[in-house]
């Protein structure tokens, strides 16, 4: 009972009239950035983090949390609308979305995907308040050689759950190390890698980093695919059109859906590295299990378009769990977040929620205004966010550029920083082309200094001697978790292939008992593989 | 030996030369570093050496599979990257365009050698202009309107209402 009661305290902490105005503009520019093609949430926090700087944290964090639910939603509209997802946690939104909006029930899929989005984070703000305090109980226990575990746990579950390729997403993450290693060196005072240069002595700053990754990153990858070219087939959509409110069968079909994609994205989000393109997938790939009529999946089937938007939604409130109370970002776009906790001097971990409960609990109340006030923005401003959809890309591509180099400018007024951030725009493109992984470089840029300091706090306390890792009953147990977590980096594709092959042949026995054709069973398997480049860019 | 050379992916392999070499170069300067304080404890080179070192191993163990994929698919007769592209979990590209890609970074530059020299404004305004005739060429009126009202907006939104200090070169005074 205590915890909804710092729940609703949290919520009633940020109920002021900035605040909700603060809210009403995070989501407006979070969807704005959402509906622009390959920008996602981690992308709209990383390119909008500059203009919060000039207020307190709360609202900062409250703005920033509006922005974070308005982008993902803003990848939905383009998902249903263009059959274009803003970013990969909306690629399932597409399968059964789009469909719809090609029945002319763009409006029904809209508003039912923005009621999912709502229902979830409903549930995972009450999960949050129920799990983060027992979680962040436990994480209290924790000294330096735990807190240095968890971030090298936290690492590898990234890599192992991510992509097909756990060796780029190494590499990648061991850049974003490399680049952690960037200023002076804090017990000795020496400078590292800073040739001289004064801008470096306190390191290279995350947010340029970010930006150039997510931001510039992205729009060269889009320009090298041709978005340029791309004239979208775009769905029509109005508030006024008979057809733009769900059916009560619609309302109906979607109950259960809703439910089990909260609870499944929130805790697949909960795990570093789950993420929401994954809850979302395996959100849709349940949905299609369970369903009478796995036929009408990717044909405009309800539940297939908001038990993945529910799910997407979840893990977002999920992810908040090991970064609120162990200081670990589970997705690019909390890693993001932390940058911003870090730049206003609040360090996330298991002493955030009992130093800092207002903090901690506002921003959880918050994420559910950002919820409350995406749902009654979208309903009377979809049409108009789709319009910006119908924007092409040659034109917001550019637009998007000068906002970063802005943007990144406006951080510390540094011409370096701005020369940082379109190197990394650069880099970000190469590693999108090459197959690494951009989150995990930047994850890795975060977490690096924490993972240092934490190993020289070990060492002090043991002497220099590593035995205190198998010393302390913990630390013992955080190691065999990694020993657990390299095995399955190692066995994890032969069990994946193993359970896949297991699931298609069930599956194909249930469609023939109900006399579906094989071929449209693969045809649909098809569809529901997402580019695995997509699925490991969310992280 | 020839079809086997022209088969290589070269700018793949050109990528992972220059990271390998930057991490060459960022682990002979961590090897530069103290590996252990003056007083036992863990030194500034600690890190670094081993982040370097297992980079260094983790970029040829890529290499190395990137060229046995390649040679085993140029031996089957194979010329087509898809397979190698799939294994190495990338998206198989279809039709792209390098050439727009290299003019958008060479505006890239231009908008950052001309940012502080010109005002924030003046070089969004230029930078536009360049970027939009490449990608959105023939539509001259849409062009000059969107690069002139959007880094006007955006210069209202940073430097009037967030104060974010933006450069105000040769044309605005510093407000």
């Amino acid at each position: 009972m205590d915890v909804f009661g710092q729940l609703l305290g949290g919520i009633a902490g940020v109920l002021t009239p900035t605040n909700l105005l603060l809210l009403a503009a995070g989501v407006l520019m979070g969807m704005v950035v959402g509906v622009m093609p390959g920008l996602g949430p981690s992308a709209g926090l990383a390119i909008l983090l500059p203009v919060t700087f000039g207020l307190d944290p709360t609202s900062a964090i409250v703005m920033l949390a509006a922005v974070y639910y308005g982008a993902m939603y803003g990848g939905t509209i383009t998902s249903v609308l263009i059959n274009t997802p803003g970013e990969s946690a909306t690629v399932a939104t597409t399968f059964d979305g789009y469909p719809m909006a090609k029945q002319g029930r763009a409006g029904p899929a809209l508003v039912l995907a923005a009621v999912a989005s709502f229902v979830a984070g409903t549930i995972g703000a009450i999960l949050i308040s129920l799990t983060a305090p027992a979680v962040a109980s436990v994480a209290s226990t924790f000294g330096p050689p735990e807190i240095f575990l968890v971030v090298v746990a936290g690492l590898l579950t990234l890599i192992v759950i991510v992509g097909r390729n756990r060796l780029l997403g190494a590499v990648s993450a061991l850049v974003g190390f490399a680049m952690a290693t960037v200023g002076i060196d804090i017990t000795t005072g020496e400078q590292r890698y800073t040739f001289g240069s004064p801008e470096l002595i306190e390191g290279i700053d995350f947010v340029p980093v970010a930006i150039g990754i997510f931001g510039v990153g992205e729009i060269l990858w889009s320009l090298y695919n041709r978005g340029h070219k791309q004239d979208v087939a775009y769905r029509k959509v109005s508030v006024r059109s008979r057809g733009f409110w769900p059916t009560r069968g619609d309302w109906k079909e979607s109950r259960g859906s809703m439910g089990r994609g909260s609870v499944v994205g929130f805790f697949v989000g909960a795990i570093p590295g789950g993420g929401a393109t994954v809850a979302s997938l395996m959100s849709y790939s349940l949905e299609k299990g369970i369903s009478r009529q796995p036929q009408r999946f990717g044909k405009g089937a309800v539940p297939g378009l908001v038990g993945p938007e529910a799910a997407n939604n979840g893990a977002s409130a999920g992810s908040m769990v090991p970064l609120l109370t162990l200081g670990i970002p589970g997705s690019s776009a909390t890693a993001v977040l932390l940058g911003g906790f870090l730049i206003w001097g609040l360090t996330p971990g298991p002493l955030l929620m009992e130093q800092e409960p207002d903090f901690a609990w506002g921003l959880i109340g918050s994420m559910y205004l950002g919820n409350v006030m995406l749902l009654v923005l979208n309903i009377f401003c979809v049409p108009a966010f789709a319009s910006i959809a119908r924007v092409p890309f040659r034109i917001l591509g550019p637009i998007v550029i000068v906002l970063c180099v802005i943007g990144s400018y406006a951080v510390n007024g540094s011409i370096v920083e701005v020369g940082i951030m379109l190197v990394c725009g650069v880099l970000g493109f190469f590693m999108r082309r090459y197959g690494f992984s951009p989150a995990a470089l930047v994850i890795a840029l975060v977490l690096g200094p924490m993972a240092e300091e934490t190993l020289r706090q070990t060492m002090l306390i043991s002497g220099g001697s590593f035995d205190i890792f198998v010393e302390r009953s913990t630390s013992l147990a955080l190691l065999g978790f990694i020993a657990v977590l390299c095995l399955l980096g190692f066995a994890g594709p032969l069990i994946s292939r193993t359970v896949r092959g297991r699931l298609e042949q069930r599956q194909r026995q249930r469609m023939a008992e109900s006399g579906i054709v094989d071929d449209q069973a693969a045809e649909h398997d098809a569809a529901e593989e997402p580019a695995p480049d997509q699925r490991q860019a969310d992280v | 030996m020839t079809a086997r050379w022209e088969s290589l992916p070269v700018t793949r392999l050109l990528f992972l030369l220059f990271l390998l070499l930057s991490a060459i170069a960022y682990t002979v300067m961590a090897f530069g570093m103290e590996w252990r304080s003056g007083s036992g404890q863990i030194g500034p080179g600690f890190f670094p050496r081993i982040v370097g070192v297992v980079t260094i191993l983790g970029i040829l163990a890529i290499a190395v599979r990137v060229l046995t994929t390649r040679s085993e698919s140029s031996s089957s007769g194979s010329t087509v990257d898809a397979d190698e592209e799939a294994e190495l979990g990338i998206e198989g590209d279809g039709r792209t365009d390098a050439w727009v890609t290299l003019l958008a970074v060479g505006c890239m530059v231009v908008f950052y050698v001309v940012f502080e020299p010109l005002g924030a404004l003046l070089a969004s305004v230029l930078f536009l202009a360049l970027l939009l005739s490449v990608v959105n060429r023939g539509h001259h009126r849409v062009n000059v309107a969107v690069s002139l009202l959007v880094p006007g907006g955006m210069f209202l939104l940073f430097d009037v209402l967030l104060d974010a200090g933006l450069p105000p070169g040769l044309v605005l005074p510093p407000m």
